[in-house]
């Protein structure tokens, strides 16, 4: 079928919202295209190998898929004759009709963009929507400027939507997003026996813990699980309890004074009053500033994130996941999860609030499930190291000079060596171990470190730190404590301990 | 946007219900030259800061009814009657 041509989907994922059982089509551009009952129009897109969903204002560079949760102007479409719909939260009907926008004449070829290689004569702040001189062509100019503004067409014959209904509501207390601060805030004023309405923009409750399979542990009055599970035991004492109303697929666009939520729902404008607001809306993930960083194929963690979880479907391969806080390795231990090859993690050299321990778990997960894949059957350990000084993380230096600067950098202070293992085998994580040690260097000579370069060469730059402890990279130390083989960068002790509980080796 | 006003008979109600009757004046007496005549009509305190004002509950109770408002901040600190 023409729309399975590039099937991007993935073997059924626990968590997602389609029902592969129920198939339907629509059109793209005249192209056909299947999806699954519960797609957005962009998962199925993606589903379907198409990258380039729209394209920009100005120079009309290829946009594809950013934040996957209709956040971002960059997967608008014209579906049905209505402009400006986002095709990542506008679930999939049978035989809709969705075409481009801001392309001509078609998105994969669109003649304006022409205008990203002239970008030196229209540089960012020139008003290209505006013509002053000569005046005799502003008859001409208006009707191309005409063209080229704005975004998205209107069909002046077709039925305008004009039909919003306006609602009055009012409450006890407003709740406004459904992710699991939310959704504990809603459980914690019902307990009071107090009244609350819950409001949430996505289609289903549980914000970010649906596609968040990392696992949760610690949770007063729930029992551990994975993001998922927790979601649905949340969701389910909320849907139970008497005191709550939930409005799901609910945008709060405003709070205005003395608490007046204004609220899109579907197209309905419902003006809520309540006693009390709980503003419990989240977070959003930035993008990375590099050059280019606007092409298709370049999202954001959570929008990956949501298209293998909520919709099975590949973001795409290969891929690199470029991070600065411990979120990015759930998203890349995801994709290999997912059954997808080759995932590299590029990590930023400063903590920046992530935790050390949690990067070297989820890299030493992330490397046991990746060979793994190429062994099915055997029995995979990962490891991995982080050596972290006061919130500055420390890697194997690639050259001399570099090991050089990282001892002077570590001279006379106390930094931890972080080990974590990993046990898997056919793809899941059978046993997981992390350990900390610290270590006071001491305050060395100049004369002793060229000595000590001088001596050890390149044998420095396989090592986290420049040193190696069990040499004569011990007499770079004053003090240390912790275990000696998390030190050397694998906690060796309790993986013993593991293989012999699985009978690996001799008890 | 549309805050509440705290209606002395009704209660608190969405402002859009009231109408807005302008700064609390002193009439002249009859023995008042022209001058305070024209300032009544023409000159207002229109002070940065509290002032007293008239409110009318035009689609509710339609009584007429003192507020104490700060203009700076928009914020109604008491409303009662005259």
């Amino acid at each position: 079928m023409a729309g399975d041509s590039q099937n991007q989907r993935l073997k059924p994922q626990p968590t997602e919202l389609i029902d592969r059982n129920e198939r339907m089509e629509f059109r793209f551009d005249g192209r056909r295209v299947n999806a699954h009952q519960g797609d957005t129009v962009a998962s199925a897109l993606h589903a379907a190998g198409v990258s380039i969903l729209s394209r920009g204002f100005k120079y009309h560079r290829p946009r594809g898929l950013l934040c996957g949760a209709g956040r971002c102007p960059n997967c608008l479409v014209n579906v049905d004759g209505v402009p400006n719909v986002r095709a990542c939260t506008q679930p999939v009907r049978q035989a809709m009709n969705v075409r481009h926008q801001n392309a001509w004449p078609s998105l994969n070829l669109d003649f304006l963009s022409v205008l990203d290689r002239l970008q030196w004569l229209m540089p960012v702040g020139f008003y290209y929507k505006a013509f002053h001189r000569p005046k005799f062509l502003w008859g001409l100019a208006q009707r191309v400027i005409r063209q080229v503004g704005g975004l998205g067409t209107i069909d002046i014959d077709a039925d305008p939507v004009t039909n919003y209904r306006h609602r009055y509501h009012h409450s006890d207390v407003a709740v406004v997003g459904g992710g699991p601060a939310g959704l504990a805030a809603a459980l914690a004023v019902a307990e009071q026996g107090v009244g609350v309405t819950l409001v949430d923009d996505q289609p289903e409750l549980g914000g970010h813990l649906l596609f968040n399979s990392r696992n949760l542990s610690g949770l007063p009055d729930l029992v551990d699980g994975s993001g998922p599970e927790v979601a649905n035991r949340l969701v389910q004492r909320v849907i139970e309890s008497p005191h709550i109303e939930i409005l799901s697929g609910a945008t709060v666009f405003a709070h205005y004074q003395d608490n007046l939520l204004t609220i899109l729902h579907g197209d309905e404008l419902v003006k809520l009053r309540a006693k009390s607001v709980v503003l419990a809306t989240g977070t959003y993930e930035v993008p990375l500033q590099f050059q280019n960083n606007d092409l298709p194929g370049i999202m954001l963690a959570t929008a990956a994130q949501r298209l293998i979880h909520l919709y099975g479907v590949t973001p795409g391969d290969p891929a690199v996941v470029a991070t600065v806080n411990d979120q990015g390795y759930q998203a890349a231990v995801d994709r290999l999860n997912a059954g997808v090859d080759g995932a590299a993690v590029g990590r930023s050299l400063r903590a920046d609030g992530g935790d050390a321990t949690a990067a070297a778990a989820a890299l030493a997960d992330c490397k046991a499930l990746e060979v793994c894949r190429r062994h099915p059957g055997a029995l995979v350990i990962g490891a991995d190291q982080i050596l972290d000084c006061d919130g500055v993380w420390f890697g194997k230096p690639a050259h001399i000079e570099r090991a050089r600067d990282d001892l002077l950098a570590l001279r006379g202070r106390v930094h931890r060596q972080l080990s974590a293992v990993s046990v898997a085998r056919d793809g899941a994580t059978l046993w997981r171990h992390a350990e900390a040690a610290r270590l006071t260097m001491r305050d060395f000579s100049q004369s002793f470190l060229d000595g000590h370069l001088a001596a050890q060469g390149d044998g420095l730059l396989a090592c986290a730190g420049a040193y190696r402890l069990e040499g004569p990279g011990v007499q770079l130390f004053a003090a240390i404590e912790g275990d000696y083989f998390t030190i050397l960068g694998l906690p060796l002790l309790p993986l013993l301990g593991f293989l012999r509980e699985q009978g690996v080796i001799e008890g | 946007m549309a805050f509440l006003l705290n209606c002395p008979n009704c209660g608190e109600r969405n402002v859009h219900e009231f109408h807005f009757g302008g700064e609390a004046t002193s009439r002249p007496t009859p023995n008042s030259t022209p001058d305070d005549w024209i300032s009544y009509f023409y000159n207002r305190d229109n002070v940065a800061g509290v002032q007293r004002e008239w409110w009318n509950h035009r689609y509710g109770c339609r009584k007429w009814f003192f507020a104490l408002r700060d203009t700076v901040s928009n914020q109604i600190q008491e409303t009662f009657w005259p």
